[in-house]
């Protein structure tokens, strides 16, 4: 197995952790977790009213670095 | 929610590849030592998970756009919708390599224009009073040829007078002599017409149909004007059509000859059927009348019949040829007998419809199956009749017999030699009595006592018990009578067929003479016992 598959199946655990609603932490790198954004409504400067629509996305706390 | 750590994801690699979890642990840790040793403005690029960049001490991170789109799979697909265009242009923008019109998502939306950029303008129609930058800039739209993407309006003044104004300043491109005629009559249809005329003007904008009509190169000439007013049409429209109502007329005439023939037979066909029905020439002078019927002699009636009476086939012949059958009916009759046929039957008399409406031999033969119809109807009620009245007199006859029979016999036989039947009506009582009374009809052995207790006696094979248990396996039966007996109790174990045609095995306790000594012998069994009995004579 290469250090790809690795890294690939790492990413699904991961991913499989933060689908529960879990959060990922790895020491000196930092805290995976998953956080909705929901829809929002964007004004242009020329009147344009767009909605965006809701997602889910990944936030990264890295980890403070103490030298 | 819970933080899982490092440990864990790498037990569950071990667990899903396979592996022994010291060799996962080790490969993972060297990925993430490459994580943590980046340096500033360094980044490494992780299969599957994204991208690592250090940048000013903290660590930026980019998912892998896969594992973005999968953590996001509910709402994968949707995308942004304009609510509300503003202001800005409509057409799309071109782009440009400083033309990024990117909101803060990152997204490009078209049908928007920067913000910077002057709006484009497309003129449709423009009044001429406004003034527009654009069109001083631009030449005359009247004179000039029109943009492509610009509708250009003339001016009224000008169109008018060019168009719709024919005051006589100005004549259009139309022959002379044609044209003249022409004004004339549109004129006096103008004249004739109930709307008001509008008189042209220099001002005048609204254009007039005649003044359209006269405009057009082609003119249609007066002649086929009042043609087309009067409905007429050309030469070869007259001679189509002349040829079309000829033909419409030939095939309404054909059919009405059929349909004349087909009821000229439906005619025939009724009437040969009637010909014993029909009414005398005398009387009625249109076939189709009904017929009445009436109230004449009998006498008078041969005569009538001699006069109307015609062979079926010659008044077939006499319908087919005139349309007048009445008049040809009468004098074509020939006489024919069927006064044999009236005279025998009696359903004639009563039918006096038949006689007056004799005809030919179609019309006898028509009578004489309703003469067989009747009688043979006559025949089956008389049979009927018979019987009724055989069965009612056989009826009748054995009523009055068995009556006569019992009157007969009962009195000697009510006095000495009845049998003696008063046990059927006397001993309504008696059946209590007999179960009460010791119906052990079978004789005591010798030495044998009613009880409870003892050896039981096989030879009593009639007598009250009481029954503790009935059982569908023997050997419950057996037991429970060994231990009754090993008490000290009269016990036995019988068998009985029930009505349903199963076996049970019962226990019997003590042989009585009656019911009563049975139940009163009850209390000196054992309890158990004593909650679940009944006593019932035994027939062994």
């Amino acid at each position: 197995m290469t250090q790809d598959d690795l890294t690939r199946k790492l990413a699904q655990v991961i991913r499989d952790e933060l689908l529960k609603n879990n959060q990922v932490h790895i020491e000196g790198v930092g805290l995976f977790s998953k956080k909705h954004v929901p829809a929002e409504e964007e004004t242009q400067p020329d009147g344009t009213i767009i909605l965006h629509p809701p997602k889910d996305k990944i936030h990264f706390e890295p980890e403070k670095v103490t030298f | 929610m819970k933080i899982i750590r490092i440990d864990t994801l790498i037990d569950s690699l071990s667990d899903e590849l396979n592996v022994q979890k010291e060799a996962v642990e080790e490969k993972i840790n060297e990925v993430l030592d490459s994580v943590r040793a980046l340096k500033d403005q360094d980044e490494i690029k992780l299969a599957g998970i994204g991208i690592f960049k250090r940048d000013g001490g903290n660590l930026v991170y980019t998912p892998d756009p896969v594992l973005d789109l999968e953590i996001n799979y509910e709402f994968a697909g949707q995308q942004s919708i304009i609510l509300a265009e503003g202001s800005g242009s409509f057409f799309p923008a071109t782009k440009t390599g400083d033309d990024d019109t990117k909101s803060k998502s990152g997204d490009e939306f078209i049908n928007v224009s920067a913000p910077d950029e002057k709006p484009r303008k497309t003129i449709a129609f423009s009044d001429e009073d406004e003034e527009d930058e654009d069109q001083k800039e631009k030449p005359d739209s009247a004179d000039s040829t029109a943009a492509d993407d610009v509708i250009n309006v003339v001016p009224d003044d000008k169109v008018s007078s060019r168009r719709f104004d024919f005051s006589g300043d100005e004549e259009p491109e139309v022959s002379d002599t044609n044209k003249s005629k022409v004004n004339d009559e549109e004129k006096e249809k103008a004249a004739d017409d109930t709307e008001p005329e509008q008189e042209d003007s220099g001002d005048d904008t609204t254009p007039d149909l005649t003044d359209e009509i006269e405009e057009t190169d082609e003119v249609i000439p007066p002649e086929n004007l009042q043609k087309i007013d009067e409905g007429g049409f050309g030469d070869e429209d007259d001679k189509a059509s002349d040829e079309l109502a000829v033909e419409f007329t030939t095939l309404l005439k054909k059919m009405r000859d059929k349909a004349e023939k087909a009821s000229d037979l439906e005619k025939q066909v009724e009437e040969t059927d009637e010909a014993g029905d029909e009414i005398s020439a005398e009387e009625e002078t249109d076939v189709h009348k009904p017929y009445k019927p009436k109230p004449e002699p009998e006498s008078s009636e041969p005569e009538e019949v001699e006069e109307e009476k015609e062979p079926a086939q010659e008044s077939v012949a006499n319908f087919e040829e005139s349309e007048d059958k009445n008049s040809k009916y009468a004098p074509d009759y020939q006489a024919v007998e069927p006064e044999s046929i009236w005279r025998s039957s009696d359903a004639s008399d009563s039918m006096p419809s038949l006689r007056k409406e004799s005809g030919g031999s179609s019309g006898s033969s028509r009578v004489k199956s309703t003469q067989t119809d009747t009688s043979t109807i006559g025949i089956i009620l008389v049979i009927l009749i018979l019987l009724i009245g055989i069965g009612a007199g056989f009826y009748f006859s054995g009523a009055f017999g068995d009556e006569e029979i019992v009157t007969e016999e009962v009195a000697p036989i009510g006095e000495d030699d009845l049998p003696p039947l008063p046990d059927a009506t006397e001993p309504d009582p008696e059946p209590v009595e007999p179960v009460t009374e010791p119906e052990p009809v079978a004789p005591q052995p010798a030495g044998f006592e009613y009880g409870l207790r003892g050896s039981f006696d096989t030879a009593v094979t009639d007598f009250y018990g009481i029954i503790t248990a009935s059982v569908s396996d023997r050997r419950n039966a057996d037991g429970q009578s060994r231990t009754l007996s090993e008490a000290g109790f009269r016990t036995h174990v019988y068998s009985l067929r029930l009505p349903d045609g199963r076996t049970t095995w019962r226990v019997v306790v003590g042989q009585f003479e009656d019911a009563d000594s049975a139940r009163a012998a009850v209390s000196e069994l054992p309890a158990q016992i004593r909650n679940n009995y009944f006593v019932t004579n035994v027939r062994l």
